[in-house]
């Protein structure tokens, strides 16, 4: 072992207290790499995305197709859409505690000394998560296809829809990004985003026409952001248009990472 | 400015307080460039807490750290341009192999991916990794940890490195590994802060130390000027007669000058200030036909240091953290 090269000591050093645009998403992107490094090493990781979408997609179906469409094609259009939806809001929870338990080890320590941008850590390791929404989506799609679904919308129709999906949930992963980050544990966390979720995937337009609810849960799930999101995706998938509820889920995603990224950002930063 | 300059860590009134625990309550400390400081006591005496402020990871409550001269909270960035952190957990990713870890922190400080493979590539041959390279951390001993760690902080070659604890919980034969490769380091430049729970460890790497208890540092200066302030190690003289004991202890009172003690019926103990008398007063003794059992030197304990430096005992501490 020889003497290390000789350091360049700190006074004679060219320094900067600002790290540009270009260096945060560079660093970002290493970011993500490394959280694909632990997909491919880790990959129980993506039970959830890969065994939820087939599940669902066949068991929804087949239950609900008699009874509210009459027969189980003309339920698939009606059906794929809230699976794609709940699927897609589910993971982005996962995603969102799993940054927690990441977190929790060392190596954040050493991040935060780092002379990297601080948003990249966590930008990095949601970006890598993009990953669970592209095989959740694909998923779901192949199922619905495989059981007789012809999307309307076409080709750019389902991909628009998955180019929707994707980037909702990318957004919505910052909320439960952020509630991992204060919370005390991970699995708190995950026990309540999912006491959040049920009532709000479940209560919207995912598996029944809202018609057929009483007037306060009509109301409700009329409201609910996760219907515009289905009812968003439906237009897409089945008939290739861009409508209002597109547009406004679009809005909820910008609101929800402008509130969220900087919130989440700064309570990781506190974290001892 | 210019003072202050030459000084790798300045740090005035450093305070932190969580709930009502004051961790760490108005510490100053001034490290030149160039020179290990070791930071000694005991746990919870908030050595790590001093370490993650002037590491930018944790903002002080009140008074002031400067790192090169440059403000721990107004200029984080380039603090941390400036330093590197080894803690006293491994700060690596047991998920990606050895060579994964130093890429990304590579590729994180802005070398490309051919610099970066280069440099991590240099970095575990010089840390004697080069065959581990490829495998699974979790498959790593303590040892090999800790120093892919450092190897880890390394990377942008720092001016001033923080090593807290670097060798709690490793072997002998790890720990003397873990040393040769710090001497080294400062060799080349390096400024090393260094906090220990080891009387021997600050010993044997510090240039300085400054002792810390409760939040506070309770005492500065060199390894000997230290160990003076806390009194000389003990000598102990196991005499196989206890008829010669009198005249045992008057010929090494003679010859070193000092007050023996005589605890156990054939056992006298004396402080030794100066080890060379030592052969002196052994030769004296088998003049005088006084046979041996035993010879020892008792070194100030850690124990004895705290009692010394603040008056209470270390058992006192308990539960605090």
């Amino acid at each position: 072992m020889e003497a290390v090269t000789t350091i360049v000591p700190g006074e004679q050093r060219e320094l900067k207290n600002h790290i540009s645009l270009k260096r945060t998403i560079q660093n970002s992107i290493t970011m993500a790499g490394r959280g694909l490094i632990k997909m491919r090493r880790n990959p129980e990781q993506l039970f959830d995305v890969v065994f939820q979408p087939i599940l669902f997609t066949v068991m929804f179906t087949y239950l609900f197709g008699g009874a509210i469409a009459g027969n189980v094609t003309s339920y698939l259009p009606l059906i794929i859409p809230g699976i794609l939806a709940q699927t897609i809001v589910t993971a982005s929870v996962v995603t969102g505690t799993q940054l927690r338990e990441d977190m929790d080890k060392g190596i954040f320590d050493r991040f935060k000394s780092m002379p990297i941008a601080r948003i990249a850590p966590l930008a990095g390791a949601l970006m890598a998560d993009v990953i669970r929404y592209v095989i959740a989506t694909t998923l779901t799609f192949i199922m619905g296809l495989i059981m007789g679904f012809h999307p309307g919308g076409g080709i750019l129709g389902v991909l628009g829809a998955s180019a929707l999906l994707i980037a909702f949930a990318w957004c919505l992963s910052w909320i439960f990004a952020f509630f991992g980050v204060i919370a005390r544990s991970a699995s708190s966390v995950q026990g309540i985003s999912m006491i959040v979720l049920f009532p709000l995937t479940f209560l919207s337009n995912a598996f029944v026409p809202v018609d057929t609810l009483p007037g306060w849960l009509k109301w409700f799930a009329t409201m609910n952001p996760i219907s515009h999101l289905i009812t968003a995706i439906r237009d897409l998938v089945n008939h290739g248009a861009i409508h209002g509820d597109f547009w406004l889920t679009v809005l909820g995603a910008i609101v929800i990472i402008a509130i969220f990224a900087p919130l989440t950002v700064r309570a990781y930063m506190r974290r001892a | 400015m210019t003072k202050n300059k030459s000084l790798a860590i300045e740090v005035k009134g450093l305070q932190k307080v969580f709930g009502d625990n004051k961790a760490v309550d108005g510490i100053d400390l001034e490290v030149p460039s160039g020179m290990i400081y070791g930071v000694l006591g005991p746990n919870g005496a908030g050595k790590t807490t001093t370490i993650n402020m002037l590491a930018t990871l944790l903002g002080p409550d009140g008074g002031t750290a400067k790192i090169f001269g440059h403000d721990v909270v107004k200029e984080p960035q380039i603090v941390r341009q400036l330093i590197g952190v080894t803690g006293q957990y491994a700060s690596v990713d047991d998920k990606l192999s050895a060579i994964e870890n130093l890429v990304i922190f590579g590729r994180l400080l802005g070398l490309s991916r051919k610099e970066a493979k280069a440099k991590a590539n240099e970095l575990l041959e010089e840390f004697g990794l080069t065959e581990a390279a490829k495998r699974p951390l979790s498959k790593f001993s303590g040892g090999m940890r800790r120093r892919l760690d450092l190897a880890a902080s390394l990377i942008a070659q720092p001016p001033l490195i923080f090593l807290d604890e670097p060798t709690t919980g490793l072997d002998p034969r790890t720990r003397n590994q873990m040393w040769d490769t710090i001497r080294r380091l400062v060799k080349s430049g390096s400024t090393i802060l260094l906090t220990t729970q080891y009387l021997e460890e600050a010993d044997q790497l510090a240039d300085r130390i400054a002792v810390i208890d409760k939040g506070r540092v309770v005492a500065e200066g060199t390894p000997n000027e230290l160990k003076r302030s806390i009194g000389a190690a003990t000598l102990q003289l196991q005499i196989s007669s206890e008829a010669h004991i009198a005249e045992a202890r008057s010929i090494i009172e003679k010859v070193l000058g000092v007050k023996t003690q005589n605890p156990e019926p054939k056992l006298i103990t004396a402080p030794m200030k100066d080890p060379d008398t030592v052969t002196d007063l052994l030769v004296a003794l088998k003049k005088a036909g006084i046979k041996l059992d035993e010879v020892s030197v008792q070194k100030p304990s850690l124990d004895e240091v705290f009692f010394a430096l603040t008056g209470k005992e270390k058992t006192a501490k308990k539960g605090e953290k």
